[in-house]
């Protein structure tokens, strides 16, 4: 048994004319404990539909989610979100931010602070605790963003283009971190990208979504021989990226007709 | 696209006043003071060498004179006591059931619905055209003027905060909600703070509203007040009077807005 099942999911919306839009069809997907998925996908394949899906804050029209064998039938605590905006609440500071999710599922707040405070420092957000997010750089606001997510202790991380809207660098950096950091914690992870190489260096398979509505196209493992550990920057070294990034960026033309 | 763009003089270098800090922190009160000074110095000379029409116009030795005769015969204190009471009582209840009434909004897109346009079209309404209708309900005494000031602030309360409900990031629901969030802990720990700084901005503009709710109904019909003074000052041509009444009713608002500032400090976190 997979750690995440999904089997036969459709969704469809109803358009303000009136006319159905299906989004998503018959999609079937299995994902193991500890693995880590990249989702690609031209933008309004229903990559966020299938998010909501497995969040549990969208039921399916039909198929169903099961998470260790239990199906999802609303937000669980085992699954945890990250969006591409940090989404941090102005008028509360860095640690408030962190813990906002312990306070919700009424966690004591001595007990919340202490866990935030040392998530914080673990991964590199000493001395921000107090700061209001207006002070923080994009990349800490996105690490702060982070760290709330992992505070709840989520067996399944959905990233939703987390990393879409930062530099270069700073993007490189989180993304080993982020991709260290779920490794440590044993979390399975889903990643939504629009960036082949982000998927490619980052994950241990990639699945491609496409078509109208829309199904998977292509579901990959990625195996890249590389000197010393495995993160998203030696990644981009190994002889076999661009192949990698090739199949995939066809399965997308396939889906995409007629773009560049 | 940042949000963090400064503005575009901010790189420019700015003249500033040199010298010790409380210098500078003293430079712009000195400055109105000496301002205020000069005008009042003119207006009195105006009047004394008879450039300007006393009778006509006031004058400041008279405003003096006429704030030692209210004060020394207690109607400064009763006019300004009643009229900051009804002012305050009915600014605090326009606001709170305002924002009240605009946060639960939230709750139901269907009362929002068929509320709204009532509320945007009484909004329009200037409500001292209320005043004889609530004179006559409620008669002459305070309670009238409490109703007029709470009638002229509870639309503007209630605009600006279902308004902000509706400015919510819906991402941010979205989070609460995956994180197990119920309706109650969202309104809470989401709605309720980031309306916050629409609600005290709605205040601000409220503050104006109420002292106008009280003072007209005053005129309409009143025994005391500081809208009362003026009106009788008025209708006697005692200008020096008239003035006074404007002055305490400038100190009353300033010291309104000051304590609203202060709440909104308080209350207000991590907005720079």
């Amino acid at each position: 048994m997979s750690h995440l099942e999904l089997s036969g999911i459709s969704q469809s919306f109803r358009r303000a004319d009136g006319s159905l839009h299906r989004v998503l069809a018959e999609c079937s997907l299995a994902i193991e404990r500890g693995e880590f998925v990249s989702i690609v996908g031209p933008s309004g394949s229903g990559k966020t539909t299938l998010f909501n899906v497995i969040a549990g804050l969208a039921a399916p029209q039909s198929g169903t989610v099961t998470i260790g064998g239990a199906r999802v039938d609303g937000p669980s605590a085992r699954v945890a979100y990250m969006l591409q905006k940090d989404l941090l609440m102005p008028w509360r500071t860095t640690l408030e931010n962190v813990t906002l999710g312990l306070e919700i599922r009424g966690v004591p707040a001595r007990e919340a602070r202490r866990r935030g405070s040392e998530l914080l420092e673990r991964y590199g957000l000493a001395g921000s605790e107090g700061l209001y997010p207006g002070a923080l750089s994009g990349g800490m606001r996105q690490r702060a963003a982070l760290v709330r997510t992992m505070v709840l202790e989520p067996e399944i991380v959905l990233l939703d283009e987390p990393f879409s809207a930062l530099d270069y660098q700073t993007r490189l950096m989180l993304e080993c971190d982020v991709r260290r950091i779920i490794d440590e914690r044993g979390c399975t992870a889903i990643l939504v990208t629009h960036d082949i190489d982000e998927a490619v260096s980052i994950s241990d398979r990639v699945v491609v979504l496409g078509g109208k509505p829309a199904s998977v196209k292509l579901d990959v493992p990625i195996e890249l021989t590389v000197e010393g550990a495995r993160t998203p920057v030696t990644s981009r070294e190994a002889p076999e990226f661009r192949r990698y990034h090739k199949a995939i960026w066809e399965q997308l033309e396939v889906a995409l007709p007629g773009a560049a | 696209m940042t949000t963090d763009a400064k503005p575009l003089g901010a790189a420019l270098p700015r003249r500033v006043v040199r010298g010790a800090p409380w210098l500078r922190h003293a430079a712009v009160p000195a400055v109105q003071l000496a301002i205020a000074a000069v005008v009042i110095a003119l207006w009195q000379f105006g009047a004394d060498a008879h450039l300007v029409n006393g009778q006509l116009f006031g004058t400041p030795a008279g405003i003096v004179s006429a704030a030692r005769r209210t004060f020394a015969d207690g109607s400064m204190a009763a006019d300004t006591t009643a009229t900051v009471y009804e002012t305050v009582t009915g600014f605090v209840l326009g606001s709170v059931l305002g924002s009240v009434a605009g946060l639960m909004l939230w709750y139901s897109r269907f009362v929002a619905r068929v509320v709204e346009p009532a509320a945007v079209a009484f909004n329009g309404v200037p409500k001292i055209a209320l005043g004889p209708l609530i004179i006559i309900w409620l008669g002459a005494g305070v309670e009238s003027k409490i109703v007029l000031a709470f009638v002229s602030t509870l639309v503007v309360a209630l605009l600006a905060a279902y308004g902000a409900t509706r400015e919510v990031d819906a991402d941010l629901v979205t989070l609460l909600r995956s994180i197990g969030a119920s309706r109650w802990q969202i309104f809470r720990k989401l709605l309720l703070p980031s309306a916050m700084p629409f609600m005290f901005a709605a205040m601000r503009i409220n503050v104006g509203f109420a002292l106008v709710g009280a003072v007209v109904g005053e005129f309409i019909s009143s025994q005391r007040g500081v809208g009362h003074a003026v009106f009788v000052a008025g209708n006697l041509f005692d200008l020096n009077t008239v003035w006074l009444g404007i002055l305490e009713l400038s100190i009353v608002a300033a010291i309104m807005y000051a304590l609203l500032a202060r709440c909104e400090r308080l209350l207000v976190k991590g907005r720079t």
